[in-house]
């Protein structure tokens, strides 16, 4: 036996045939009618349309076998495909290609064979229509021109298949652009709907701004028919735009100027616009820079803008009414607290104890209103934006510093320690605010902490961001509460602020005042028991980092903890009063406001100037910023006793030559006037020396001085 | 001897209890006056050490006669306290600015508002 060899085309003509999509298909009577044909005119049993595949012949149509597919190695086909005209074996015995054929020695017993190859319309040869017989045969030449003609039909078929495909591939590809362009006008016409109806006008704007689209509200907002806009250059308008202050907006400053030259957003602009014979109208104007894959700078830029007039008008109205409120609530309570404030004074006459303890409920209860009015005030503008910030060139260690110290009296009383561990860093932040949170974070931890325990304030700067952690070792925070209490009146416990004095809104003004800032505050557990409350709040890219750490720990007297930054703007505008020396002739330590008024009232009579601290921790303050002529010193005083300070001094280098006076209610016994302390000091008593003759004993040790106008104590 | 202060605020009460605290607590000498205009006339005639102001009034609204205040030669070096009931600190910082000596918050402790007028009289 010979196979059959390969067509030079064979590739092609592969492709060709799957082209037309047809193998293994069902069979079609538009090629069973030529083979019927052919069988009955040939008087044949077997006659086949013939497809000849890679590695095989698949029959579209067959008359007379029992199969759809045989070997291409062993087929005839195979051979007929290699000529161009009927390829007609007489006898297959008598062939050497044939003769030990499989399908010849065997089933389906192959004795005479002739085949028309199938040619297509590029010349390739996809097989062939043929017919069979189980006799040796010799065809007429009219015999095999019949064969040429039915061969001519069924390549007429294969044509009109391959047309037929690709007519129905054009039709679909027809009916999915139909479809994608039907969906892109929908999608389009729902844009359009959406910019047409917006209330927010919406322009697009070549680079150099001028503008190319225009939606109606763009023209309603700028008082001009939308078509008007269109071809108009951004700047040359008739109407003028004017800054929130009033002034000419800076056309370098409007955003699609920036969007179109640095490629950026900017967003939420609000600018006036003043037109002609037009109220004043106020907008906010975004733009964003469109951008294409293939090019590096914007080559449009889309603004929008919203009118914003209306809601300035009722923000303000809603401003003035807290505003309003606010005060109208504080009036009657200022008579209220005055009035209550007297009574329980004495200074209208003594009155019994319990009417004291209910009178001192009242005033208690008269400050807790007022403070939960500030705090609801303070809240409120800072949620509606309104509460701008004022920032400036903050040196955040001197402000916790000074918070610290004003919050020392209350830390004593408590029996707890304040530290401040802080990074000497220069911040552009509200001090005023950022105060605030401080103040707010470390008298919650004072409230909270039990007697001994210390609380530290932490600061640091880092890659631009300002840490402060306030760390304490109170109760600490239940896990299931560390979000709830930054919300407003979310306690920990229900009865914290009966107890300890809080509005319950501490915690949310905090959290307010740093997104204001555009940072944040958390809570975490402190290792071994505790919370810290932690904030974040970035610095700005002006902002001067760690020069030096400060230990500053309010005790040792080293008040004077001055700004260190090397850069010459920040530290003029960081250097503040606290920083110039202080002359005084006398401190007066005393905690009885009345006392001291009067005390302060005869030094002035007699031009002395003084300064008057109330407790033990403010004096040790005040005495690290100034040095005195002269102390004068009450014993009992609320945060310890006045032979403390005194013992301070002495142990303080330049303070210990300071004079000191003690003005005391204490009838001193022989002892305590023997004590080291007191043997330093002058000694009076309350009741036996009056004010008066106090004042004019100080003035001897100052030096030659003489009343300058006459006071009459209360 | 006692400070001499006039104080001007249109809460009938709350003139009371400030003049009564600053009278009893301090024992200063106190005027009153319950409107602007009331108040430069008797600050102008009567020369006290300091005014005690209120923002708020009907009228002549506190910045208003801190103003006149300020214009008139026979008033001019009077320091001026504000009283208010306005309690932000970007509020109280304007009424500074406007060339108040300083500003006591309302409401206050009666027994301390000597000391703080003091303080403020007396700071540089």
């Amino acid at each position: 036996m010979i196979e059959a060899p390969r067509p030079s085309d064979e590739p092609l003509r592969l492709a060709s045939l799957r082209s037309l999509n047809m193998l293994d298909t069902p069979a079609e009577d538009r090629f069973d009618r030529i083979t019927r044909i052919a069988a009955l005119a040939f008087d044949l049993p077997v006659a086949l349309v013939s497809l000849v595949d890679e590695n095989r012949q698949w029959f579209k149509s067959c008359v007379g076998l029992g199969v759809r597919e045989t070997p291409r190695s062993v087929s005839f086909c195979g051979h007929a495909i290699m000529q161009s005209d009927a390829f007609v074996i007489d006898d297959a015995h008598e062939d050497p290609r044939f003769a030990d054929n499989p399908l010849v020695t065997g089933p389906p017993f192959v004795r005479f064979y002739a085949g028309q190859p199938l040619v297509d319309e590029a010349g390739h040869k996809l097989g062939t229509l043929c017919v069979i017989g189980h006799e040796p045969r010799r065809l007429t030449a009219g015999q095999i021109e019949l064969l040429g003609h039915l061969g001519r039909w069924a390549e007429e078929e294969l044509r009109t298949i391959g047309l037929e495909a690709a007519l129905r591939e054009r039709s679909e590809s027809m009916t999915r652009l139909e479809e994608v362009a039907y969906s892109l006008r929908q999608s389009e016409e729902i844009h359009r709907s959406v910019v047409t109806s917006m209330h927010e006008g919406i322009c697009t704007h070549d680079i150099d701004g001028v503008v190319t689209t225009a939606n109606p509200a763009a023209g309603r907002i700028l008082g001009v028919p939308a078509e008007e806009l269109l071809g108009r250059p951004l700047l040359d308008s008739p109407w003028r735009c004017l800054s929130e202050d009033g002034s000419p907006f800076d056309p370098a400053a409007h955003p699609v100027v920036i969007a179109s030259s640095t490629g950026e957003r900017c967003t939420d602009v609000v600018m006036a616009i003043d037109a002609p014979g037009r109220p004043l109208r106020w907008i906010t104007v975004s733009a964003h820079p469109l951008r294409r894959d293939d090019l590096e700078t914007p080559w449009a830029v889309l603004s929008t803008f919203e009118d914003v007039t209306e809601r300035r008008a009722v923000d303000q109205m809603k401003n003035e009414f807290v505003s309003v409120v606010s005060h109208e609530l504080r009036t009657p309570l200022t008579s209220i607290r005055g009035a209550l404030g007297l009574l329980a004074s004495g200074v209208l006459g003594e009155l019994p104890d319990r009417a004291g303890q209910m009178l001192d409920l009242a005033v208690s209860n008269t400050d807790r209103l007022v403070r939960l009015i500030n705090d609801i005030l303070d809240i409120e503008r800072m949620e509606s934006g309104k509460a701008d910030l004022n920032r400036g060139q903050t040196d955040v260690s001197d402000l916790v510093v000074r918070t610290l110290d004003a919050l020392r009296p209350m830390a004593e009383q408590a029996g707890v320690a304040l530290r401040s561990d802080a990074e000497h860093v220069i911040a552009w932040l509200d001090a005023d605010r950022v105060t605030q949170v401080l103040t707010n974070l470390v008298s919650n931890a004072i409230k909270f902490s039990p007697a001994g325990q210390e609380i530290v304030v932490h600061t640091a700067a880092n890659d631009g961001v300002l840490r402060l952690a306030v760390i304490d070792h109170g109760r600490g925070v239940p896990l299931d509460k560390v979000d709830a209490i930054f919300e407003r009146f979310q306690q920990v416990d229900a009865s914290d602020s009966r107890d300890k004095g809080g509005t319950g809104l501490g915690l949310a003004i905090c959290r307010s005042i740093m997104e204001q800032h555009g940072g944040s505050i958390w809570v975490e557990p402190t290792d071994g028991g505790g919370s810290t409350f932690l904030c974040e709040l970035p610095m700005r890219s002006c902002d001067t980092s760690v020069v030096r750490p400060v230990a500053h720990t309010g005790t040792t007297g080293s008040g004077t903890v001055g700004p260190r930054v090397v850069d010459d703007a920040e530290s003029s505008s960081a250097t503040g009063p606290w920083d110039e020396p202080l002359v005084v002739d006398v401190v007066l330590v005393e905690d009885d406001p009345s006392l001291a008024v009067v005390l302060v009232e005869l030094l002035a009579s007699y031009d002395m100037s003084s300064k008057t601290v109330r407790s033990l921790a403010e004096a040790r303050h005040l005495l690290g910023r100034l040095t005195p002529n002269l102390m004068l010193v009450d014993l009992g005083l609320p945060d310890g006793d006045g032979t403390e300070l005194i013992a301070w001094l002495l142990a303080n280098g330049a303070l210990a030559s300071i004079p000191v006076l003690v003005y005391t209610a204490r009838d001193l016994e022989e002892d305590d006037q023997r004590s080291v302390e007191l043997q330093h000091a002058e000694i009076h008593t309350k009741g036996r020396t009056d004010p008066q003759a106090l004042i004019s004993r100080i003035a001897e040790h100052l030096g030659d001085r003489r009343p300058s106008r006459k006071v009459t104590p209360a | 001897m006692s400070r001499r202060i006039l104080i001007i605020d249109d809460e009938a009460d709350i003139r009371e209890v400030a003049q009564m605290s600053l009278e009893l607590i301090a024992g200063w000498q106190v005027l009153t006056a319950s409107s602007g205009t009331e108040g430069i006339e008797l600050a102008s005639s009567q020369q006290p050490e300091a005014v005690l102001l209120d923002v708020m009034m009907p009228g002549l609204d506190g910045p208003q006669t801190l103003q006149l205040l300020q214009a008139n030669e026979r008033t001019h070096a009077i320091p001026v306290i504000f009283l208010t009931a306005k309690a932000q600190t970007s509020e109280q910082r304007l009424l500074r600015d406007l060339g108040a000596r300083g500003v006591i918050a309302k409401p206050f402790d009666p027994v301390t508002l000597a000391h703080q007028v003091v303080e403020l009289l007396d700071s540089p």
